[in-house]
């Protein structure tokens, strides 16, 4: 992206428009790049020609053909499939095209060489990976989309999470923070359908696992990730596929040689972006001219601000930037990784063992007894071993685990809460003898004193997962016929260990004719070490699954029954059980027709009898068209798929567990009320629990998705369109009909109802030119929206405080109009009755209901939520010999983001001012202005939620970018080598978004507690032998 | 096939097993023994379901309810100001910006008070069921227990009706199945309903109780509640039309409760102001009627209060001085006139006008201000209290660049314990606070008695006498004493804290007979004025003023208006004070005499809200 670009971004073009401008732009580069002289003048040299057709016969296009090990003499075909080439004898011709074999012909003494190529394997003999199994990518009729390990493992990225932004349509991720450890990205599959847990279920190698296990693996590991989107792909997941559902499948052995994959990277990471605050001097200005917003007097003289200036006195006038003072410049991680896989005919096994080490951003000196950083280390190990024991039976044993290690200082975000909010000019980081600095109104705010002494925690987690699998093949008995099945357990224990502790700030005292002295504050109290085990899980999953698979002439036939059942046990808690049963078929017909039918019988715990178990139906349907006489002769689409599908699954997120009971009345006999003379007698408390709701169960979705996939220049381009429609209902909440004066806490009912629709696009275009340049470019793009249709509102409610017909998380506010110009501005207009008393520079706002007041009834919607309804990625790559180079952009759009309080604020809470503050309104910058007079008072006129401080977060990213070398194979086999591959990369480089004010991914609300995402550069290499 | 018919078979008998046993599988919610039936069977497990009514009474001040953590309610008005920055509410309040909206409902208390009420119905609709309960003078202990909760459902409904007027009447426990469209109450109608269930108390509950049950309800109680009740109903806010038949009710009632302390000698009035609200257990001091029911040594609680809501800022206190006293309060204690032979003839009101007074500014005022402000130079816990400028120069206590220090010139006093004392580790208290005490009592009654008769006459009839409004009014006066230091005979003298005080204070006044008294030949008007003051001077921080002003629709005054401090500039050993502008304040008597109703009540029920909301 270059300048003009991100002007036209600034301004409000859509984003989307740009990325088809590009898309375009290389296209047509792609299109001008492959011409090649071969015209040598050498005499021995002799002219081929020759033309090539495709398995049909057909002329083909486009087809590579150069001389074997000699790089620079080739040529491609025409569009009759013809071709010339001059080359030296002895030469052998080799003839490529993606997803054709590569063919290699020595040269004979005849100049016409005419070849016909043979298809690779046809890409919907892909097989691709659905729940409880796996499909021919010709007979799904679900929306599925699946990525493969190697464009996940671009970018060395120290949560995987944060590689798959931007790759897959529909799955939105946001990074909220970047903090050690803790940097996941949330996920969200076509954003968000309920207002209660929209997490998607995660499938890890077969298995329902948590997030946090899929959040410790290492990309080098994954074989593919696949998003289950719609219902007839999520329905066999029963209460838990509503939200759509995420597989993860490890990579496996294969037979053949061992080869062994080393991976590492060393990694800088910086902030991608931080607030940049006013200097003292600055600041101070700004907070006098507020303090006269105000009515009030100054309390900086014209000495103070000189001294904060000059900083001639730093102790008593101090300037400090905390995040200047406290921040390294860059910070490492390293990630290294092995991998070994190989096998022989009976045992295959893949093994794979990793570590990760990331470092924090803030500069911290190791103390006595702790050190207090931000660090995160990880270990990991992977080994899935199959074995073939007799030819119909199969036993795989599957084991992973990771070690985590994070450290953080006692603080936490607390440390970052105060770098955001303690002015430049309160306190000197330390004293002149060395003592860190406080005062009476900030004893204990000095972030350097908080990162720096008042302790250390760290958490240690050991997580395991394992399964047993037996497959039978009882071809011997019915053909078609296997069943397999296992047993997974999965144990997780954490360990917490914490030192703290407080030592006193120290604040200089010096008065004139006095000697200096110091005040301390904050009672020092010794180490305190806390041990806990933190968390103790552990889940036990068995499944049984029969299969009957069988192709009787054109009809194939496909059915399956699934038993599944599981306990999962955190802590002390009961457990977490769940048995489901489930049924597939699938009928397909000469490859043209499908049509897959599923249910799922699927039960909770969490629920009363006979509101426990659900049926989950659902039915899809797709039509091949290619397969269609009538298309024969259109060789140049080679998939043309119609998909159907209706289904319904649901979400048993029920917050309160066993909701469905009549909750226990509480009875302890630790004193609240006391009596006596002495006021020392009680005798305890009885507490009424919240009302049970006994018909209480899961929300169900239903959903409908239309899609069309189309392959299309033999293999080379292919384009997948789905549309979807969604309805959920029962979603729990809270009746805001049943009013306070019950006096008890309401339970929650499955009154709730949304809807969301939306559609998702994805291309792929691969491009293979002569002299092994390989172009590719997959762009994405997906765009979702949510209503409330129902959430059980007062009747009598005004439009305005209704959620009914506004996507879910709406913002609301007022509408500014406008800066106040003057007293009589004010005077002529509506009442404000929003905070204080405006002046004029404060914000006009728009009295919606013409009352001639603007109070909360004035507020209205605006923006969008946070959850962005549209979605962008793309990925480009070439290939030019041994050089790699690939760059990939992600972004979103129509979403809104509202900082508030001490990131956006001025002096909110005592806090500090940025550059954006700069730009007041003043009576003489009112031309000018793009923010409004100052105040320092917590309540204003300015500081509410309005359509000034919801901002518009459109962004795009350069997400990563990385340039690669391959090493050539003759150098590589001389030092027994393999392959080995070095690359740089970096990721989050670049932003154009419109917030500006901080990283676009933050959180919004009142974020001072955020650990700033990071921007990484990377050096490293694969290496195979 | 024979193997694969065994096969089927085994799987059908462990797929049909597999569903029979999994709702069981499911079944993992615990049993619950303690249902409603566990709890209401024992007397035990009742009486502490009950007891949470006296827990979840409002407390003095609200704290994180509305008027900042640690503010008291008084700060809403031109008592006091609020310093910090972080509790905003009553600085919401402060510059006219109190909403109706639920997400800036400042001072709700709607539902809290409401989950009280159901739990009075709860109780009652039970109390049948346990039979193990002890007896209580020759009764079933059920008799006072029934006394004690309809004490509360009228305490809890008069908490509801003076902020929000008539509400709607709940007289039974709702549940999701009621008619939730319950219409407003009148306001003569919640009255109504109060008194009738006060009178139920007043015939169940005892006149007193064991030593272990201090604290519970008494018939003093139910009288002092009724007192206030039928006060505020007279007040012009709830009496529009000053209907005298309403200021003879409350006259009535707050005469029958003095009638019923004279004869029975109970509850008299407290002769050391000052520890009234700074020491001892509540039953070591007899005047207050009902105490607040929290433990002698809630550590946390107290001394929480004490560094943040009053405590002074810097000097290793981090305390935040929340609550600073105004120069438009500290102006309402009256300066004591001597003759020259040093006695006391006369109080006046203090008059920035007036050079002696503003050059001699807390010189022989009303003893009461030196126990509940903190001043320039008055010597408190070893030290002297600086709130002084000097040039670029401030005193300990005052700081213009830092939130904390007062705005006013002034800090708290007033419900500083005494245990508390201390900078650095300011440790637990022993002082529990209260909801009624009969000084208030002598204020309701010589109000009401003033509306119906004016200062000096009493057409009560009553055989206990005539006591007019300015009898009772100085008889308060008259507790005042502060005897010469000669007079104080050592550590036992009931007068020593004086002593104490003197020594550290030589302008605090010498007072053998007590506060002159208010004189006579006062009109109504002249009277009524002279009432109030003494109301806002007796009766500073213990949650009155904020609702007296609003029922005596005076918000414009007392709500808005200017927030004056003082300036003390240092010039040498000498201090120059003047007053100074803090604050304007903004007060809205179009809506602002009554709470608004959480706008979502309003839409369920489909009630009026409050008018202007």
């Amino acid at each position: 992206m270059n300048e003009p670009y991100r002007i036209r971004v600034m301004r409000g073009c859509r984003i989307f428009r740009i990325l088809l401008a590009c898309f375009t732009a290389l296209f047509v580069q792609m299109q001008v790049l492959p011409v090649y002289a071969s015209d040598s003048p050498l005499e021995q040299q002799r002219t081929i020609r020759g033309t090539v057709t495709d398995e049909t016969g057909a002329p083909f296009p486009f087809v590579t053909v150069y001389v074997d090990g000699n790089t620079t003499i080739g040529s491609i075909t025409d569009d009759k499939g013809e071709y010339r080439l001059t080359v030296p004898p002895g030469s052998t011709i080799c003839f490529a095209f993606v997803g054709y074999k590569t063919l290699k012909f020595p040269l004979t003494a005849s100049d016409v060489m005419d070849v016909k190529m043979e298809p690779e394997m046809k890409a919907l003999d892909e097989v691709v990976v659905v729940g409880f199994g796996e499909q021919r990518r010709a007979s799904v009729s679900a929306a599925v989309t699946t990525i493969t390990a190697d464009e996940i493992v671009q970018s060395p990225v120290a949560n995987i999470t944060n590689a798959l932004a931007g790759r897959l349509p529909g799955l939105t991720t946001i990074q909220t923070g970047g903090q050690p450890g803790l940097d996941a990205a949330a996920l969200y599959i076509r954003g968000r359908g309920t207002w209660n847990n929209a997490d998607p279920l995660y499938v890890i190698d077969g298995v329902e696992r948590t997030s946090a296990i899929f959040q410790t693996m290492d990309p080098s590991e994954i074989e593919s990730f696949t998003v289950l989107k719609d219902a007839a792909a999520t329905a066999v997941y029963g209460t838990k596929g509503a939200n759509g559902v995420v597989l993860i499948n490890t990579k496996r052995g294969q037979e053949g040689t061992t080869t062994v994959s080393i991976n590492s990277s060393v990694t800088l990471q910086q902030f991608t972006r931080y607030p940049k605050f006013l200097d003292s001097y600055e600041s101070l200005k700004l907070y006098n001219e507020a303090l006269m917003n105000d009515g009030l007097d100054p309390v900086y003289s014209e000495y103070d601000l000189e001294m904060y200036r000059t900083g001639a006195d730093p102790y008593r006038y101090p300037n400090t930037d905390w995040y200047e003072l406290m921040m390294k410049k860059v910070a490492p991680q390293y990630n290294s990784s092995v991998n070994i896989r190989g096998g022989s005919r009976t045992v295959r096994y893949f093994v794979s063992a990793s570590y990760m080490r990331q470092e924090g951003q803030l500069k911290t000196q190791p103390g006595r007894v702790y050190n207090p950083r931000f660090a995160y280390d990880r270990y990991r190990f992977t080994s899935n071993v199959d074995a073939i024991i007799t030819n119909a039976f199969t036993l795989t044993f599957e084991l992973g685990g990771s070690l985590t290690d994070r450290s953080d200082p006692w603080e936490q975000m607390g440390i970052f809460h105060n770098m955001n909010r303690l002015g430049p000019w309160v306190l000197p980081a330390t004293n002149p003898d060395g003592s860190y600095a406080g005062n009476s109104e900030f004893p204990d705010f000095n972030p350097l004193y908080l990162i720096q002494t008042r302790g250390n925690d760290t958490r240690l987690n050991n997580s395991i997962t394992s399964a047993i699998k037996l497959a039978f093949n009882l071809d011997k008995y019915v053909k078609g016929l296997s069943i397999n099945g296992r047993v997974a357990y999965d144990s997780n224990f954490g360990y917490y260990k914490g030192w703290s502790e407080t030592q006193s700030t120290f604040q200089l005292i010096s008065r004139p004719g006095r000697a200096d002295r110091y005040t301390s504050f904050l009672t020092p109290t010794f180490f305190s070490p806390s041990y806990s085990t933190m968390t103790a899980q552990r889940t036990v999953d068995a499944l049984g699954n029969i299969v009957f698979n069988r192709r009787f002439g054109d009809h194939s036939v496909r059915v399956q029954g699934v038993a599944n059942i599981s306990e999962y046990r955190t802590g002390t808690s009961i457990p977490y059980n769940s048995v489901s049963f489930i049924a597939r078929a699938n009928y397909g017909y000469k490859n043209k027709y499908n049509l897959e039918a599923n249910t799922a019988y699927r039960g909770s715990e969490n629920f009363a009898p006979g509101r426990r178990f659900g049926l989950f139906p659902s039915v899809s349907l797709s039509w091949n068209i290619q397969e269609e006489s009538f298309m024969q002769s259109l060789t140049m689409i080679n998939v043309a798929k119609l998909r159907a599908s209706y289904g319904r699954s649901g979400n048993d997120y029920a917050g309160t567990r066993f909701i469905y009971k009549e909750g226990k009345w509480t009875t302890g006999t630790s004193a609240r009320a006391y009596f006596g003379e002495e006021m020392g007698a009680s005798l305890g408390y009885t507490n009424e629990p919240e009302i049970a709701n006994p018909l209480a169960t899961w929300e169900t979705a239903e959903q409908i998705n239309l899609g069309f996939d189309l392959v299309v220049f033999r293999n080379r381009l292919s384009m997948s369109f789905d549309r979807f429609f969604e309805r959920r209902s029962g979603i729990l909440q809270t009746p805001r009909s049943v009013p306070g004066i019950l006096g008890i806490g309401t339970p929650d009912l499955n009154i709730g109802e949304t809807s969301r629709e939306g559609w998702e696009f994805d291309v792929t275009y691969r491009h293979e030119l002569a002299n092994r340049v390989v172009l590719t470019l997959r762009p994405n793009i997906a765009y979702t929206i949510n209503q409330v249709v129902f959430r059980d509102e007062p009747e009598d409610a005004d439009w305005w405080s209704k959620q009914e017909g506004k996507p879910i998380g709406q913002f609301m506010g007022y509408q500014v109009l406008g800066y106040f110009k003057d007293q009589a501005d004010i005077d002529n207009s509506p009442v404000q009755q929003v905070g204080s008393t405006p002046i004029p520079g404060d914000f006009k706002y728009l009295d919606y209901n013409g009352d001639g007041v603007v109070n909360e009834y004035d507020r209205i919607p605006i923006g969008y939520t946070t959850m962005p309804r549209l979605t962008f990625g793309t990925t480009f790559g070439m290939n030019v010999g041994n050089v790699n180079f690939s760059v990939h952009f992600q972004g979103a759009a129509q979403s809104s983001i509202y900082v508030s309080q001490m990131l956006m604020w001025e002096f909110y809470n005592r806090s500090k001012v940025q550059e954006h503050h700069l730009e007041r309104w003043t009576p003489t910058t009112h031309e000018t202005a793009t923010y409004p007079a100052l105040h320092v008072g917590a309540i204003s006129q300015n500081h509410v939620q309005n359509s000034y401080f919801v901002r518009d977060n459109t962004y795009l990213r350069l997400k990563t970018a990385e340039i690669g070398y391959t090493l050539p194979t003759n150098m590589i086999r001389r030092l027994g080598l393999r392959g080995l591959r070095l690359y740089l990369s970096g990721s989050n480089l670049l932003t154009w978004d419109r917030f500006k004010v901080l990283d676009p991914e933050v959180s919004s609300g009142t974020t001072t507690q955020w650990y700033p995402q990071s921007r990484n550069y990377s050096f490293g290499f694969n290496l195979n032998f | 096939m024979k193997h694969l018919i065994k096969y089927i078979a085994i799987l059908a008998v462990v797929a049909g097993f597999s569903l029979t046993s999994c709702e069981k599988f499911l079944d993992q919610a615990p049993a619950g023994e303690e249902t409603s039936e566990y709890i209401f069977e024992d007397y035990l497990r009742s009486i502490r379901y009950m007891d949470l009514l006296y827990y979840y009474l409002p407390p003095l001040w609200e704290g994180g309810r509305g008027f900042g953590t640690y503010g008291f309610i008084e700060t809403g008005t031109d008592m006091a100001r609020y310093n910090s920055s972080y509790g905003t509410a009553n600085q919401s309040i402060n510059i006219g910006n109190w909403r109706a909206s639920v997400a800036s409902a400042e001072i709700e208390r709607w539902e809290d008070l409401y989950a009280q009420i159901r739990r009075a119905f709860m109780f009652l609709d039970n109390i049948d069921k346990f039979q193990n309960e002890p007896q209580f003078e020759g009764v079933s202990r059920k008799v006072s227990m029934r006394g004690e909760v309809h004490f509360m459902i009228g305490f809890y409904y008069f908490e509801l009706l003076k902020r929000y007027g008539g509400v709607p009447l709940v007289k039974e426990v709702l549940t999701l199945d009621s008619d939730f469209r319950i219409p407003r109450a009148s306001y003569e109608e919640v009255k109504d309903y109060i008194l009738e269930n006060l009178d139920l108390s007043y015939d169940l509950v005892p006149d007193e109780w064991p030593r272990d049950d201090y604290g519970r309800i008494t018939k003093a109680m139910v009288m002092a509640l009724k007192s206030r009740l039928l006060l505020y109903a007279a007040s012009p806010l709830n009496n529009p039309t000053n209907d005298q038949a309403l200021w003879l009710e409350a006259a009535e009632a707050s005469r029958d409760l003095i009638d019923y302390l004279d004869e029975n000698n109970m509850h008299p009035l407290y002769h050391d102001y000052q520890n009234l609200f700074m020491r001892g257990y509540p039953s070591e001091r007899p005047e207050i009627i009902m105490p607040k029911h929290v433990g002698a040594n809630s550590i946390s609680f107290n001394s929480h209060i004490i560094i943040y809501g009053q405590g002074l800022p810097g000097e290793g206190f981090q305390a935040y001085g929340n609550n600073s006293p105004t120069q438009n309060f500290v102006d309402r204690f009256e300066v004591i006139e001597f003759d020259g032979s040093g006695n006391a003839i006369a109080s006046v009101p203090f008059d920035w006008d007036n050079p002696d007074h503003v050059a001699n500014i807390y010189d022989n005022r009303d003893p009461r201000f030196y126990y509940t402000v903190l001043y320039n130079d008055q010597y408190w816990i070893k030290r002297n209290i600086e709130v002084w400028r000097d040039g670029d120069n401030w005193g300990k206590d005052y700081n213009p660049k830092n939130h904390f220090y007062t705005r006013t010139g002034y800090y708290m006093r007033k419900f500083w314990p005494r245990e508390c004392q201390a900078y650095d580790n300011p440790g637990s208290a022993k002082l529990g606070s209260f909801y009624f005490r009969t000084g208030e009592i002598y204020l309701n009654y010589a109000e009401a008695m003033n509306e119906l008769y004016g200062p000096e006459t009493d057409n009560l009839g009553r055989a206990s006498g005539s006591k007019t409004a300015l009898d009772i009014i100085n008889r308060l006066r008259d507790r005042l004493v502060c005897p010469a230091s000669e007079d104080i005979s050592g550590q036992n003298d009931p007068y020593y804290n004086v002593l104490v005080e003197r020594n550290w204070n030589e302008n605090f006044p010498v007072l053998p007979n007590g506060m002159p008294h208010i004189p006579s030949g006062l009109d109504k008007d002249e009277f009524r004025e002279k009432c109030l003051n003494e109301r806002a001077v007796e009766l500073a921080f213990e949650q009155h003023y904020w609702f007296d002003v609003l029922r005596l629709k005076r918000g414009e005054a007392h709500i808005g208006g200017t927030i004056f401090g003082v300036d003390v500039v240092k010039d040498g050993d000498n201090f120059i004070y003047t007053r100074k502008v803090v604050e304007q304040r903004v007060f809205d008597p179009s809506r602002m005499y009554l709470y608004p109703i959480p706008q979502d009540e309003v839409y369920i029920m489909g009630i009026d809200q409050n008018p202007g909301w």
